[in-house]
């Protein structure tokens, strides 16, 4: 095991290179980030005055920054409560399952496996109202034509849909995992004891999964928070906003009007929304301690 | 349980998945079907289930664009950040190690 013992500076040559280049292009960029967001930054001016906290203020005024805030927590809400639950169900059933459960499984998990840009174009294209397939369905079960990504009140529905389709299997094999990593004796307990299947799913599947369902969740959650690309693919933030997320205003604030100020002051808005979510999540679960008591 | 009622009990438990696959694969299969579509058949109100398969948009895909260069591109940003992420947080990570393993006997 000591055969590579390292002399007193080694491990400091060693770790060196990563810590530059994560110097360099991970923590320099974030306070560039912070830094521009004290200033009247645009590109196109030579001067870029301090302008103290008038972003921030324009930030907290702008009727848009909170309809994309709304728009923003609907959307992470429905589409990670979705996922979990769609996602449990299926993970409970896939784990019951005895011959081709390994078929099923790689098959459900194709979505995960795609590019968010090309879901977003495959969707697109299937929810076109003149030439799309979900129309096609629609009307043969009665329905009129239904045009999905141009109606303020369908377009965010269509967007969550998309984001499920891609994501419940992402959340169904984490939890199956967590299911098949349970030992069977609490369950052999539980029936001696005489426990219904409710109590049993209750009181010894959901907490003895506690840890990876929180896990499964932050990971969702964060994603869910961050999402532009799909919504770059198929709604351009539109029909009138309603589909315009924090990122979304970020990237149009920031590179279409060319205020880079105003909108490095929304990310940072957005980067300190994410961090909050994320210590509330691990404060609650204590991810490496394995043994349990969170 | 009886015999029976588990078996149809598992017979529902196949339809459920079955109907999740079929749910998660069809945008997939049906981008696919379209991929093997002539530009007058992918565009149609009423999808065609049967139609004549053309390989214009796979002629199209892999000769007449830049597909090798696109490929070359992808490969060279995954391979390139691989390789870079390993070897540097491999660095970091022993460091790391060199610490603990070392505390109990400097200490």
């Amino acid at each position: 095991m000591n055969k590579f013992k390292l002399s007193r500076s080694g491990p400091y040559l060693v770790m060196a290179p990563g810590m530059i280049l994560l110097l360099l292009f991970a923590i320099y960029p974030t306070i560039f980030l912070f830094k521009i967001s004290f200033q009247e930054y645009s590109p196109i001016s030579i001067e870029k005055p301090f302008v103290g906290l008038s972003n921030y203020i324009q930030v907290f005024q702008d009727q848009s920054f909170w309809n994309s805030l709304k728009i923003t927590i609907i959307f992470v809400l429905s589409t990670v409560s979705l996922e979990f639950f769609i996602g449990l169900f299926l993970s409970i059933v896939l784990h019951q399952l005895g011959k081709g459960q390994k078929i099923f499984q790689s098959l459900i998990l194709l979505p995960i496996a795609m590019a968010p840009t090309i879901v977003g174009l495959m969707f697109r294209f299937m929810m076109n109202d003149q030439y799309g397939v979900f129309n096609y369905f629609a009307e043969s079960l009665g329905f009129s034509r239904i045009s999905w990504l141009s109606d303020p009140q369908l377009a965010l529905p269509a967007l969550i849909l998309t984001d499920v389709w891609q994501w419940t299997p992402f959340m169904m094999i984490i939890l199956l995992a967590g299911l098949k990593g349970i030992p069977s004796d609490p369950y052999e307990a539980a029936k001696i004891d005489g426990a219904t299947a409710s109590q049993t799913f209750f009181y010894v599947t959901i907490p003895l999964l506690s840890k990876i369902i929180y896990i499964a969740l932050l990971l969702r959650t964060i994603d869910a928070f961050r999402i532009y690309d799909t919504i770059y693919m198929m709604t351009k933030g539109g029909p009138i906003n309603v589909t315009s997320t924090l990122s979304w205003i970020v990237y149009d604030k920031g590179f279409k009007f060319l205020d880079f100020g105003y909108g490095a002051a929304l990310s940072v808005v957005m980067l300190i929304l994410v961090v909050t979510l994320l210590m509330l999540f691990l404060r609650k679960v204590d991810l490496f301690n394995v043994e349990g008591k969170s | 349980m009886s015999e029976s009622k588990s078996k149809s009990f598992t017979l529902l438990l196949y339809l459920i998945v079955i109907i999740a696959t079929i749910v998660f694969i069809f945008p997939i299969a049906w981008m696919f079907l379209t991929s093997l579509k002539s530009q007058n058949d992918a565009f149609t109100a009423i999808p065609k289930w049967i139609f004549t398969v053309t390989y214009d948009n796979y002629q199209t895909v892999l000769f007449e664009r830049d597909f090798q260069k696109y490929l070359w591109n992808s490969l060279y940003v995954s391979v390139f950040s691989t390789v870079l992420a390993v070897i540097l947080g491999s660095g970091i990570a022993t460091r790391s190690q060199g610490i603990t393993s070392r505390e109990p006997k400097t200490s």
